[in-house]
């Protein structure tokens, strides 16, 4: 490693006035949490027949995948494209995926009415190949492993050559070093096809996660009603990818007081014009070939919702990473990499819950205190695992100096 | 990270060797329907709209009851309703423009389409379309994920929210039990007064339905609903009245399942896309690989 | 050439022959010859589209009364039928026939209820052809149940606007309350009150010349000697007893109306004031005296529905009177030993009874009225 940080760096603490209010919301999370699987669904969602779903699936699972993307693109870029300089920021976004796959996993098993039966899609019996779901599914659960392996390195780095047990497990040591040390050369040898892996599962998934939806097009609101559905996800995913890498490093370096990575960041983000433009031409395609344009000015809350994902999550960011002088600076770099998760996480919503419209639904769905106690505490947690492991585990290069 | 060609082409090998086996899955899941499946016709023009078939249901699935004269009750018909975990079948009342002063009476419950969309959704295979029409719930596979609420074009299955350990997603059986298995009529039509609701072969009550239309062009409009709807339901209509007024959605004739079903089986074929963006990745990384080191 | 064209003559002329013998003589009227473009009225009957003599397709049990000969009047039937064979959850049903019978009267009669009959008349009972277990295989035709209840609801339905099993037949085990509010021992076993009507009814109508038409209902059923169902054809129940709507019965009176009077112009309905009720005298010219008040119109009149003007010739009507037949002293004068063998021409000139006698023919110096040839009474 090398090290570009000053000598007088100091890590900070991991407790700050901030992080004891996100702690707080873990807390009240965890409550909730609690209280969901005593008491049910019934209890502490409102969820009800016309909307089966709500923020879990729509804001844990849809948009916790895509944010999630992040460690999939820089593997992409730096492992399968071998594109130079993106070294530092592979290990936080692989850190990102996997407590962002991880935290889906547990917000789907929240979700699910019969938690202890998820196993079942291992099982060949009760296998459903014709459900996106499924897919879904499996992939997850695959690339939820691939990333624990890709990330056992980072654990294989901080213990190496360092383990030290108290008492009496002390003879325990030279086993653990072997160990550690047969578990570096292998993983070394093998990590290319979990990279790809990752990658393959990564695009299955992102894509199927709009197939899902396809399947009840009859629900969903024209201007996202459309076959090509999966293909916009995975467009949409690429671009918020790069995006999130961008926007996690600066909060990470500004509450680690650490110099923001410009360099690197500017040029991931040069990728992103080019993908969002992609992403763009592919709606503007679609709704030209079905007419859905019409939809576009309406005035109901469908087409300004649609007005609203465009605007901030595409043409504000694509003008400003249009320009050089913009992706160098760290507020525009941040306030154009925020606009794209915006963008994509308003795009979930507006597929998942606003584009939704139940057949029969006498009142709208908004979200239970509880449901939203639950989401935000899943949030806080992953903020507060990030900067555990970013504190103690050998992710973020400055701090290891 | 040094990695043999050798070595490179065994795990590609392995990888797609255990892909196989989902792939080899693939064409089982698809129910060959019976040609003598069963089916329901609903003549709304017949419903008085008694109820009593609201009744038998919830006697014959065991669902909460009242006693039978209390569904005399019309004043439920004020409003629409659903529906329920408790309730697999509801009535409700629509004005008749064609008697007059009359009422229209729709009773609702699942279709049992014959490519259901909440089969092609269930992730599980907890929901299963059975060869001789039914659609069937297995609660012990189900993971309560209620895709299929989210997929059934028709809004039908509902959930057991409040339950917190042992949820069942529920919905209309078509009396399997009653009819498939012991020769019985299902609960609903069994009760029936008028008889509007008449269980048979699916393609003899189509016949049935058309030769009522052809010989009442006046008293009914020409539409069998659910002969074509989302590629065809068990359960069908006929009316005196527009559909569209009287509760019911507008569907194409394709199911969406068929869409996602043909995306799905188009991109993952055998396996053969995610194998070949495996191949395509691993010959970049290659490729790129060599550059690098040239360099 | 000319062959083939003769024979192609020869066969159309056969075919049209034949053709005019296809259907059955007791055929329903409605079947009309110039066109035998099949209507729905005639699929009511036939299943298939090309129906012949031979082959004619006909629906097995068909509605309207189409295979129905019965020709009993309602009285013949039964006052009150207990329907039990279905009780499970429900006590028979007790169904006064008479009642019903007597209602249908004013709408297409037995066959309302009852669409089929055997060839001899004999209505077959309903579980003959129902059974009481679904048939499986024609699903058209309704179990016994299914046909009870949709002969029942068809009606009950439309004029009472609910659905309460309570009212024909009472839930078995269930408390006496529900039942006690459908009391029908006024109504079991009896037949269907006379109907009642007023004399006149007065129409203001939208003809603006001439808006009211003052209808005399009686004169039309009792001088006329309409029938309830000559005007009120196909009304249901539910005209006169729906607990909706209260309404007077009605009647599409222009068609209605204009099915008998196809001759007469707007003025004969339409007037500016109320009209008195018929006076035979104002409206044909033709005033009646007191021998023909009290006659039936149809003893002059053809028919009802088709009055002709008859003759004025009194022994156009009264062809047998002569002497010996007549009995003079019936218009108040009996006439003496002397003229009781004489001709009726002795008196009555021509035998124009409509103008006065005379006595000129034998006696030079008598004149009627002063002198009467016997004693008036």
């Amino acid at each position: 490693m090398n090290s570009i940080g000053t000598l007088s760096y100091e890590k900070p603490r991991f407790f700050t006035p901030a992080v004891w209010v996100i702690t707080g919301l873990a807390a009240v999370g965890l409550l909730s949490l609690l209280a969901r699987f005593i008491f049910g669904l019934g209890a502490v969602t409102n969820l009800d027949n016309q909307y089966p779903w709500g923020i879990w699936i729509a804001i844990d699972v849809a948009c916790g995948v895509a944010l999630a993307a992040g460690g999939f693109m820089t593997a992409f870029i730096a492992h399968i494209v071998h594109g130079k300089g993106y070294k530092s920021v592979i290990r936080p976004a692989l850190l990102t995926a996997t407590l962002g796959y991880t935290f889906v996993a547990l917000g789907v098993l929240t979700d699910l009415g019969r938690y202890y039966n998820m196993w079942h899609i291992l099982l060949p019996k009760y296998w459903s190949p014709n459900s996106a779901l499924f897919e879904v599914g499996m992939c997850v659960a695959s690339y939820v492993t691939v990333l624990y392996i890709e990330f056992l390195p980072i654990v294989v780095d901080r213990f190496k050559g360092k383990v030290n047990l108290p008492g009496m497990l002390k003879t325990f040591n030279g086993f653990f070093e072997r160990l550690l040390k047969i578990l570096d050369v292998s993983l070394k040898k093998v990590m290319t096809v979990f990279i790809i892996m990752g990658v393959v599962l990564s695009c299955m998934h992102q894509s199927s996660l709009g197939t899902l939806m396809v399947l009840a097009s009859t629900k969903i609101h024209p201007l996202w009603q459309t076959p090509i559905l999966p293909l916009l996800f995975l467009l949409s995913a690429f671009v918020v990818g790069f995006a999130m890498v961008i926007f996690e490093s600066l909060i990470a370096s500004k509450s680690f007081h650490l110099k923001p990575e410009i360099t690197v960041l500017s040029r991931l983000a040069r990728f992103i014009p080019i993908l969002l433009g992609v992403y763009f031409a592919a709606q503007v395609i679609d709704m030209v070939g079905r007419n859905t344009y019409l939809y576009l000015f309406t005035g109901s809350i469908d087409s300004i919702m649609y007005w609203i994902e465009i605007i901030i999550g595409v043409a504000i960011p694509f003008i400003i990473f249009m320009f050089e002088k913009y992706r160098k600076n760290p507020t525009w770099l941040f306030t154009g990499a925020a606009l794209v998760v915006l963008g994509v996480v308003l795009n979930r919503l507006n597929v998942y819950l606003i584009g939704y419209t139940p057949l029969y639904a006498d009142k709208p769905y908004f979200p239970a205190l509880t449901e939203i106690a639950v989401t935000v505490g899943f949030i806080s947690l992953i903020i507060l695992l990030y900067r555990f492991f970013a504190l103690n585990f050998p992710v973020i290069e400055d701090m290891e100096n | 990270m040094g990695i043999e060609r050798r070595e490179f082409l065994k795990t590609l090998a392995v990888a797609s060797g255990s892909l196989a086996g989902v792939s080899s899955l693939k064409a089982s899941n698809k129910t060959e329907l019976n040609p003598d499946r069963f089916g329901v016709l609903s003549d709304l023009t017949y419903c008085i709209g008694c109820r009593k078939c609201e009744w038998a249901c919830n006697e014959a699935n065991e669902l909460p009851n009242q006693s039978l004269d209390s569904f005399s009750d019309t004043s439920v018909f004020e409003n629409m309703r659903r529906p329920t975990s408790e309730k697999y079948t509801v009535v409700n009342s629509f004005a008749n423009k064609g008697l007059d002063g009359g009422a229209l009476n729709v009773k609702v419950q699942c279709m049992h389409c014959e490519h259901p969309p909440c089969v092609s959704a269930c992730i599980v295979s907890a929901l299963r379309k059975h060869p001789d029409g039914p659609v069937t719930y297995n609660a012990s596979a189900c993971i309560g994920c209620r895709y299929c609420i989210i997929a059934c074009p028709f809004q039908i299955p509902t959930y057991e929210y409040e339950k917190a350990l042992t949820p069942q997603v529920r919905k209309c059986t078509l009396c399997l039990e009653r009819t498939i298995e012991n020769g019985q009529l299902p609960a609903c039509v069994e009760i029936c007064p008028t008889e509007a609701i008449v269980f048979g072969r699916r393609k003899d009550l189509l016949e049935l339905a058309h030769e009522r239309i052809r010989k009442h062009p006046d008293k009914y409009i020409d539409h069998v609903y659910g002969e074509y709807e989302v590629g065809g339901t068990s359960w069908m209509y006929l009316s005196n009245q527009p559909f569209n007024e009287i509760g019911f959605p507008e569907l194409d004739d394709k199911s969406p399942a068929e869409l996602t079903e043909s995306i799905q089986h188009g991109i993952f074929k055998g396996f053969s896309g995610p194998i070949m963006l495996f191949g395509l990745l691993g010959i970049i990384m290659k490729v790129m690989k060599k550059e690098e080191e040239n360099e | 050439m000319k062959k083939l064209y003769l024979l192609l003559a020869a066969f159309l002329f056969s075919t049209t022959l034949i053709n005019g013998q296809l259907v059955e003589p007791n055929h329903p009227k409605d079947y009309t010859m110039g066109n035998p473009q099949m209507n729905d009225y005639c699929r009511t009957c036939h299943i298939c589209e090309n129906p012949t003599k031979f082959n004619p397709c006909l629906e097995q049990c068909a509605r309207h009364g189409a295979q129905f000969s019965s020709t009993h009047s309602f009285e013949a039937g039964p006052d009150i039928v207990i329907i039990d064979k279905l009780s499970k959850l429900y006590k028979p049903v007790i169904f006064s026939h008479e009642l019903h019978a007597s209602m249908s009267e004013m709408s297409g009669g037995c066959t309302l209820c009852h669409h089929y009959s055997e060839d001899s008349g004999e209505i077959p009972a309903c579980d003959k052809c129902h059974k009481i277990k679904p048939d499986l295989v024609d699903l058209n035709k309704p179990s016994l149940k299914g046909s009870y209840h949709r002969q029942c609801l068809g009606c009950h339905r439309e004029w009472s606007h609910e659905n309460a099993c309570q009212f024909c037949h009472e839930e078995i085990g269930s408390s006496d309350e529900v039942v006690s509010t459908y009391d029908k021992t006024d109504i079991v076993g009896v037949p269907h009150p006379l109907i009642s009507a007023e004399e006149k009814y007065i129409y203001q109508t939208t003809y603006q010349k001439a808006p009211v038409v003052t209808f005399h209902h009686t004169d039309h059923v009792d001088l006329f000697g309409l029938k309830c169902t000559d005007c009120h054809k196909g009304d249901n129940c539910a005209r006169c007893h729906d607990t909706a709507k209260q309404e007077e019965p009605k009647i599409e009176s222009m068609t209605t109306c204009c099915s008998c009077h196809n001759e007469n112009n707007c003025d004969f309905c339409h007037s500016n004031q109320e009209k008195p009720s018929f006076n035979h005298g104002v409206s044909t010219g033709f005033t009646l005296g007191h021998y023909h008040e009290d006659v039936d119109c149809n003893n002059c009149h053809r028919s009802v529905s088709n009055f002709v003007t008859p003759s004025t010739n009194c022994t156009d009507c009264h062809i047998h009177w002569d002497v010996g037949t007549f009995d003079h002293s019936i218009v108040g004068l009996t006439l003496n030993e002397y003229h009781e063998e004489e001709d009726c021409e002795w008196c009555h000139i021509d035998r124009d009874f409509r103008v006065e006698p005379t006595c000129d023919e034998c006696h030079d110096d008598m004149s009627y009225p002063e002198d009467l040839p016997g004693i008036r009474e």
